[in-house]
């Protein structure tokens, strides 16, 4: 395949600095890229905090860090990952792989995207901020925050205050984003591109940006009470004040559920772009796995007291929230089957998307039967707030989501940077990330029937947990190093890696039909489907390849500085607040976001790919 | 290959720390109440089962990656079959999933409606309350506060009422049952019944600020004459001399701002919400085996070490003393030079101190 004309890649206005063309860029494929070095760069981060938290409960009794610096480094550690680190990477798939593989030019919004970065990676910082030495109060009340430990009477500081604005700026970011998507994936399909056409990893991003715009509400009302609770004075959590503490747990569970099908199915979908590039076959039974999907969605609204079945819910609670939990297990067992499925009679190229794919499906299993067995009441009374729970979720979110977000970086990185990765570091990173994964959170499950609570930052030696803290300390050492293989695999393989082509893997999809990088308007002519693999059908069928020549009538839309200034204004409404009871802060931030809009709305829409607005 | 070996290793350990796993003092495993094996023969039923699936599934997978493996397929070769799907498998694996679930809850269900019932009438209640960062005990039976250290007749049906008086804290005791979240403002209980006599450790399960890790409870279980003998000690009215002897001391450096030797009938109780400045009652803490919620041995060294700087053994420990000249300054802070030290006491005192909670027995 010949890579894109040369002449079709649109030039920017000549005066543009690169620094300015990327604050300005609207194009998705960029967007894309910033949300991916962001996230990677928090996944460092979150990562060292977690080596931080190993090292000081390697051995019993240790002091490396205190108390409260180990509170916040668990607190910050789960907040990164989940909010900075696992949703952002997946945002960087959904901004450079969704248009391309529904045969679009951009989202529907473009600069709305731009506004969705801006005011994340603003959010990302500010919940940051409290790292500073001279302000030195990270956030402390567990990713979870619950009341009343994150009242102002039992959390003075304005530790809890970073976490909680910052989350509400980040859930604005989230949910900017969703609506844009869930309008996007309706709205802009190539022609031919039914529902039922279009890739399982847009179905699952679809249910993805549903769950995202149905659950950040619950959470941002959720956070609002605390907010008022903490600087206003109101009782929304204060028992003696007629409020109730658990109020703020249903509320954040009832976000939080769904928030972790948000994480996970996004990999579910790469994994099953990648089990059928990589057995040549499509993907056994996809109305099935893409029904589950759904399916996962809904139910992912129904069980979140199963997070809460020590507070007390009453028998027939507990029961009806044990079995929707247990339900979850049919769809989620059907995907699985259905990867083995596609892999069954196929011919399997273990190349590292496929290895990481692959080594999804065999953590996530572990993760999905450790996860069943505390949808049980009586066993999750024993598990719950112990390292079972923390091997659970690790299974899931590392060797889950993280395997399947390693799978898509190798498996598309081709796409966006032109090149394929080194195979060798690839496999070494793959091989190392496997084995240290297990050693170091496998073990976990047994400190956890072990009676070893989570969150503690020290234990005594006669408790009997030395070993196994000190051999998943090391492993998470050995697993933290492996990730700089892969650092260093991006880097090298960039300049110096083997060239892509178009379609470097034999794929079946579209966006594996333009170039690598693709060209800023994505496609030269607008892709016809006729089925859910139109790439395949050109290769290996009877569809008619695209005429040659670039669309005379592409436009697409100018870079605009308008959404840095209106997420910087959003992010200050509510960093603002810090100052309360001093509210200018707050309405120098609402100005900001009103001029913003006002200079927003007056700026062109689009330009034509030659450069001239009209 | 390798994926092969790394699963059986995983299945291997799985396996025989399902039925292997070594004594530990907070282990789910040797339950020793009739809640503790109901939970755990759940635990033991489903953890087998899920173990099977594991080896099947993750079985059958590494046999695929072996049998279909073809690195050295090429674009452009021969496709194998272009299989989209079969819905009888699909519907069949669908239902027998369906059916596995069913058999997985009934089990759970028939635990909730044990041992969430209201269980005997005539229990023995203990009231619980979660502190930062200790636990509090009331036995109505016996008007008897204590702290940190419950004492249980053997085979008499307990019941924990529980509730908080700051923040959210989870009682539990491994080996015999649990966990309840402590809620301020609510009160919840379980109820179980201690079938073996000895000593059971206990943790707050619930993260509750900087000195979570470090909340700790024995449960002692007695024959029942062992029992009424404990409970005769703990109401027995205390020593005069010993009063006499140390009583000036104990008030002079402020301990009686929250603590109490003397009574431990339910006067003693704090307040039901918001009260930083009430501690574990010390009637009789000479005669529990540990101090500072469960973190020590009961040693007049180790009393010495707690009440002369608490916060260097227990980050975040509340308990603060100013000295006395601090007290008449109105502010206690500049006289504790050691960052993060509460107790502001010459070591005479500390010392004079210490032996009166050994005393207190």
């Amino acid at each position: 395949m010949a890579t894109a004309d040369a002449t079709a890649t649109p030039s920017e206005a000549p005066s543009e600095s690169v620094f300015w063309s990327w604050l300005t860029t609207v194009d998705h494929k960029r967007i894309g890229i910033l949300y991916g070095v962001t996230a990677f760069s928090f996944f460092l981060i979150g990562g060292l905090e977690a080596l931080i938290i190993r090292a000081q409960i390697m051995n019993p009794g240790q002091e490396v860090i205190g108390a409260e610096t180990y509170n916040a480094m668990f607190t910050m550690h789960a907040t990164t990952m989940i909010f900075l680190v696992i949703m952002p990477l997946g945002a960087a798939f959904f901004n450079y792989m969704i248009p391309l593989m529904i045969g679009a030019r951009d989202v529907a919004f473009p600069r709305l995207n731009a506004l969705s970065y801006w005011v994340f990676l603003f959010g990302a910082i500010f919940i940051n901020l409290g790292f500073l030495p001279g302000i030195d109060a990270p956030p402390d009340g567990g990713w979870f925050g619950y009341t009343p430990l994150t009242l102002r009477e039992y959390s003075p500081g304005p530790n809890i205050d970073f976490w909680l604005l910052g989350l509400q700026i980040l859930g604005a970011a989230s949910m900017m984003a969703g609506v844009n998507f869930i309008t996007t994936i309706f709205n802009m399909r190539a022609p031919g591109m039914t529902l039922m056409r279009m890739p399982v990893f847009v179905w699952m991003v679809l249910v993805v940006q549903f769950l995202v715009v149905l659950s950040f509400p619950i959470i941002t009302v959720g956070l609002f009470f605390l907010m008022f609770d903490r600087f206003f004075g109101t009782n929304f959590y204060v028992a003696a004040g007629g409020g109730d503490p658990l109020l703020f747990q249903h509320l954040f569970w009832l976000f939080g559920h769904p928030e972790v099908y948000i994480l996970i199915l996004p990999a579910m979908g790469i994994v099953s772009e990648v089990l059928p590039t990589f057995s040549r076959k499509p993907l056994f039974g996809a109305e099935f796995v893409i029904f589950s999907g759904i399916c996962i969605g809904f139910l992912g609204f129904g069980v979140w007291s199963h997070h809460m079945f020590t507070t007390g819910l009453g028998p027939i609670a507990d029961t009806a929230f044990s079995f929707t939990t247990m339900l979850i297990a049919i769809p989620t067992a059907v995907k699985i089957f259905n990867w083995i499925g596609t892999m069954w009679g196929g011919q399997l190229r273990f190349t590292t998307p496929m290895l990481f794919a692959i080594g999804f499906v065999l953590m996530f299993i572990i993760g999905g039967l450790s996860g069943f067995m505390h949808a049980s009441p009586p066993i999750d009374i024993q598990q719950q707030d112990t390292y079972f729970i923390v091997a659970h979720i690790h299974y899931v979110l590392f060797g889950g989501a993280i395997f399947g977000i390693f799978s898509g970086l190798y498996y598309w990185m081709p796409k966006m940077t032109g090149r394929v990765m080194d195979e060798r570091l690839g496999k070494l990173h793959f091989w190392l990330t496997f084995v240290a994964m297990n050693v170091t959170f496998f073990p976990m499950h047994v400190l956890g029937v072990e009676g070893m609570p989570r969150r503690t930052w020290t234990y005594a030696s006669h408790e009997g947990w030395d070993e196994w803290n000190l051999i998943a300390s090391l492993a998470s050492f050995v697993l933290g190093a492996a990730q700089l293989i892969f650092v260093y695999n991006f880097f090298k393989s960039r300049t110096s890696g083997q060239l892509a082509g178009n379609d470097p893997w034999d794929a079946a999809t579209l966006e594996w039909a333009t170039s690598s990088p693709p060209p800023e308007h994505d496609f030269d002519r607008e892709p016809v489907v006729t089925s859910s693999r139109p790439l395949f059908d050109q290769k290996y069928g009877d569809a008619p390849a695209p005429e040659p020549g670039v669309d005379p009538h592409i436009h697409i839309p100018p870079g605009s500085i308008w959404p840095v200034i209106c997420g910087f204004g959003i992010t200050l409404i509510f960093a603002g607040i810090m100052a309360m009871p001093n509210p200018l802060w707050s309405i120098a931030g609402g100005l900001i976001f009103v001029f913003s809009l006002f200079g927003w709305a007056y700026q062109p829409g689009y330009r034509f790919h030659d450069g001239g607005v009209h | 290959m390798a994926l092969a070996i790394s699963v059986a290793a995983l299945a291997i350990y799985w396996l025989y720390y399902s039925f292997f796993t070594p004594y530990t003092a907070q282990t789910t495993f040797f339950p020793e109440s009739d809640f503790a094996r109901s939970t755990h023969s759940v635990y033991t039923f489903v953890n087998i089962l899920m173990l099977i699936i594991f080896v099947v599934i993750e079985g059958v997978l590494v046999w695929v990656l072996f049998r279909f493996r073809k690195d050295d397929a090429k674009r452009g070769d021969p496709l194998p079959d272009q299989v989209h799907g079969n819905t009888k498998i699909e519907v069949g694996l669908t239902v027998a999933t369906t059916l596995l679930v069913i058999v997985l809850f009934v089990p759970s269900c028939q635990q909730i409606q044990y041992a969430q019932s209201e269980g005997p009438e005539d229990a023995l209640v203990v009231e619980v309350n979660g502190r930062q960062w200790w636990w509090e005990f009331y036995y109505p039976e016996y008007d008897l506060v204590t702290a940190n250290e419950i004492h249980l007749p053997v085979g008499r049906t307990v019941r924990f009422n529980m509730t908080s008086s700051d923040v959210i804290h989870a009682f539990w005791i491994p080996r015999l049952g649990g966990k309840r979240d402590t809620v301020p403002g609510r009160t919840q209980h379980i109820w179980l019944t201690p079938e073996k006599v000895g000593v059971y450790d206990g943790q707050c399960a619930e993260f509750c600020g900087t000195a979570h890790a470090l909340m700790s409870m024995q449960v002692i279980v007695d024959t029942p004459e062992d029992f009424e003998a404990w409970v005769a000690n703990q109401k027995a009215p205390p020593d005069p001399t010993l009063i006499g002897q140390y009583f000036p001391t104990f008030a002079q450096a402020g301990c009686i701002a929250c603590h109490t030797t003397v009574v431990n009938d339910s006067t003693t109780r704090g307040p039901v919400h918001h009260s930083q400045d009430w501690g574990p009652n010390l009637k009789k803490v000479g005669s529990r085996l540990q101090i500072a919620s469960g973190i020590m041995d009961n040693n007049l060294e180790n009393l010495t070490d707690w009440i002369g700087n608490p916060q260097h053994l227990k980050p975040g420990a509340l308990m603060k003393v100013p000295a006395p000249q601090c007290l008449a300054a109105g502010d206690p802070d500049p006289c504790c030079t050691e960052e993060g030290r509460g107790n502001c006491l010459d070591d005479a005192t500390v010392r004079t101190l210490a032996s009166y909670m050994q005393e207190l027995n």
